[in-house]
């Protein structure tokens, strides 16, 4: 969902404390918006760079800033509700996303049109899946740090072993069940597979027996070989009975022999590839998590301990309120994103082009603000969410946002504080009240 | 506004007409009685209706504002849409299914669109569920 900076704008312009350029304390987790550190620039040229600048320098920042756990989030796009697929259209009305089946393969060479190929969905998971085992890898011989993996099912441990949060409990004893029961399937499938592949073996060393008999016959018989003594396999290998075909089973087929003249069952399957089928309980713990998109997936490592988010993401400030208030957690929570600016335009390259700055965002310091400016409501960052969202639904409706939000703006957070004024959401300066045409008295105020 | 609460179906749809009502005091004819109380979301969605007319025949304001000015089918729907949203921020994975039951949500083929868009509009608020072709990303807010 794309949310108006106004918002943020308005929430800078009344904290400028709550933005500041330094994390203000460490945090213990740190969680990585890993969707969006799929987009790079045009800077990045290969897949090394693609990967060690977007993924390897992301979570070593959030080392760097303190954090001993850093998890990088993925979306899974099974539980992704279907409503939120909306907000794509204006990515696929820009450009159509380039042709990738999800059979095909990365290509060799980091492609020049990254951004439309990132947009098909199948290269995307394959460009995770990729980020995924080179993470792995990456940080295996990690002793003292953690990295964990939040994409599909529970979260994967990479380096030093942490307690997970409680929530992932359940999940991971219903993943465990689902793995089983799909393990049990598989067994059995194989073990099908075994039989039928044992008796076209038996069928065929039967034929190759019974030709042993005769001069230059290519077959052997098997069970004649435990009837009577048979050819060894030294002595089949001698003899050059066996058809050049059939020489590679010619250890099942001893094996076999074995085992049958010593009254077991036959079966050509070695004993060191025989399984016993998977024990499958039989009920689940619980349904596993629908955790679909990151944005979502953030909050579930907040009981862990302070947390910094590492986001560019506008979605983050309104859930992240809600969350807070929500669980009641006294974790300090900063979010690290790009630099609003509320007093102008920032600094540029040579080139004219804007620089990237960023800044983070303490989320505590925004919700006792929010908690202020909303003392009626018991569910304050609710209500402000609520607010943002109307605002943020529909496409058509953000044209007239900025309107709309000076009103709420008007309505809520100016109206307590008439030494500020009203913002205007153009210039984010405060403006006269006159200029909007209306007094304030007539104003309500949402609680 | 006094006695409501945003984030509840009524509160959000009385919030909307208090809003437009304020935003537009000059240019129609306001409703400062029937906005002093408290409004059920019945009432909010009468007044809006009101306000939609009033809005639409006010030569006063752009042709371009009235046209893009939301149908009180629209707007119902949209109000169920951004509750969904805050369902889906505060719930998480434990919101419910967009599809099923009034968010302001529809199934049109294999499309998900607005309740209350026209099929044009619709063609282009809408996304494939099942085409995985393109994603959301966002870059920036």
């Amino acid at each position: 969902m794309t949310i108006k900076a106004d918002w943020i704008k308005i929430l800078k312009r009344a904290n400028t404390d709550a933005f500041t350029t330094r994390i203000p304390s460490r945090p213990y987790v740190a969680f990585i918006d890993g969707q969006i550190k799929l987009m790079c620039g045009a800077h990045v040229a290969t897949w090394l760079q693609f990967f060690t600048a977007q993924f390897v320098g992301t979570i070593d920042q959030g080392f760097a800033a303190g954090a001993e756990v850093v998890v990088l989030g993925f979306d899974d796009y099974a539980f992704v509700p279907s409503a939120k697929n909306m907000t794509q259209i204006k990515r696929i009305k820009t450009a159509p996303p380039v042709e990738f089946g999800e059979h095909e393969e990365l290509p060799q060479d980091f492609p020049d049109n990254w951004m439309d190929s990132i947009k098909n969905r199948a290269f995307k998971a394959k460009v995770i899946t990729f980020v995924v085992c080179n993470v792995r890898r990456h940080y295996a011989r990690e002793t003292a740090r953690t990295v964990i993996i939040d994409w599909r099912g529970p979260p994967e441990v990479i380096g030093r072993t942490i307690a997970l949060p409680a929530m992932f409990a359940g999940e991971a004893a219903a993943a465990e069940a689902a793995a089983q029961a799909a393990a049990k399937m598989a067994w059995e499938a194989k073990a099908e597979k075994r039989a039928a592949k044992a008796a076209r073996r038996a069928a065929k060393a039967a034929k190759a027996a019974a030709g042993a008999a005769a001069p230059a016959t290519d077959y052997i018989d098997l069970t004649a070989g435990t009837e009577s003594a048979g050819p060894t396999l030294n002595e089949l290998n001698k003899s050059r009975q066996v058809h050049p075909n059939l020489q590679p089973a010619l250890h099942w087929i001893q094996q076999a022999r074995r085992t049958a003249s010593d009254g077991a069952a036959m079966d050509c399957v070695p004993a060191a590839i025989q399984e016993a089928p998977p024990a499958v309980d039989a009920a689940p713990a619980s349904a596993p998590l629908r955790r679909g998109e990151c944005d979502t997936k953030a909050f579930s490592w907040l009981e862990l301990g302070p947390m910094l988010l590492i986001s560019t993401d506008g979605d983050y400030i309104p859930i992240a309120l809600a969350q807070i208030e929500r669980q009641g957690t006294t974790h300090e929570v900063y979010l690290h994103r790009m630099v609003c600016r509320s007093d102008g335009p920032g600094k540029r390259k040579p080139d004219g082009r804007p620089k990237r700055e960023y800044e983070y965002a303490n989320l505590n310091k925004l919700l006792s603000f929010i908690r202020a400016e909303f003392p009626k409501s018991k569910t304050p960052a609710r209500t402000f969410a609520a607010m943002v969202s109307f605002c943020s639904m529909s496409l058509s409706l953000s044209k007239r946002v900025p309107a709309l939000c000076a009103m709420c703006t008007h309505n809520s957070l100016c109206a307590r504080s008439p030494s500020r004024g009203v913002i205007s959401l153009k210039t984010c300066r405060p403006r006269a009240r006159t200029n909007y045409g209306h007094s304030a008295r007539s104003c309500a105020r949402p609680t | 506004m006094r006695k409501t609460d945003v984030a509840d179906a009524a509160g959000m749809q009385a919030f909307v007409v208090r809003v437009y009502n304020d935003m537009y005091a000059k240019k129609i004819r306001t409703m400062t009685r029937e906005l002093r109380d408290e409004l059920s979301e019945a009432d909010g969605e009468r007044l809006y209706g009101v306000l939609s007319t009033s809005m639409k025949n006010c030569v006063g304001i752009a042709a371009r504002t009235r046209d893009g000015f939301f149908t009180p089918e629209r707007m119902r729907a949209h109000v169920r849409n951004s509750l969904w949203t805050l369902s889906y921020w505060t719930e998480l994975d434990k919101c419910p299914d967009p599809l099923v039951g009034d968010h302001g949500f529809e199934r049109r083929g294999k499309f998900v669109a607005f309740v209350g868009t026209p099929e044009a509009e619709a063609a282009l608020e809408t996304a494939a569920i099942d085409a995985p072709d393109a994603d959301e990303m966002e870059l920036e807010d």
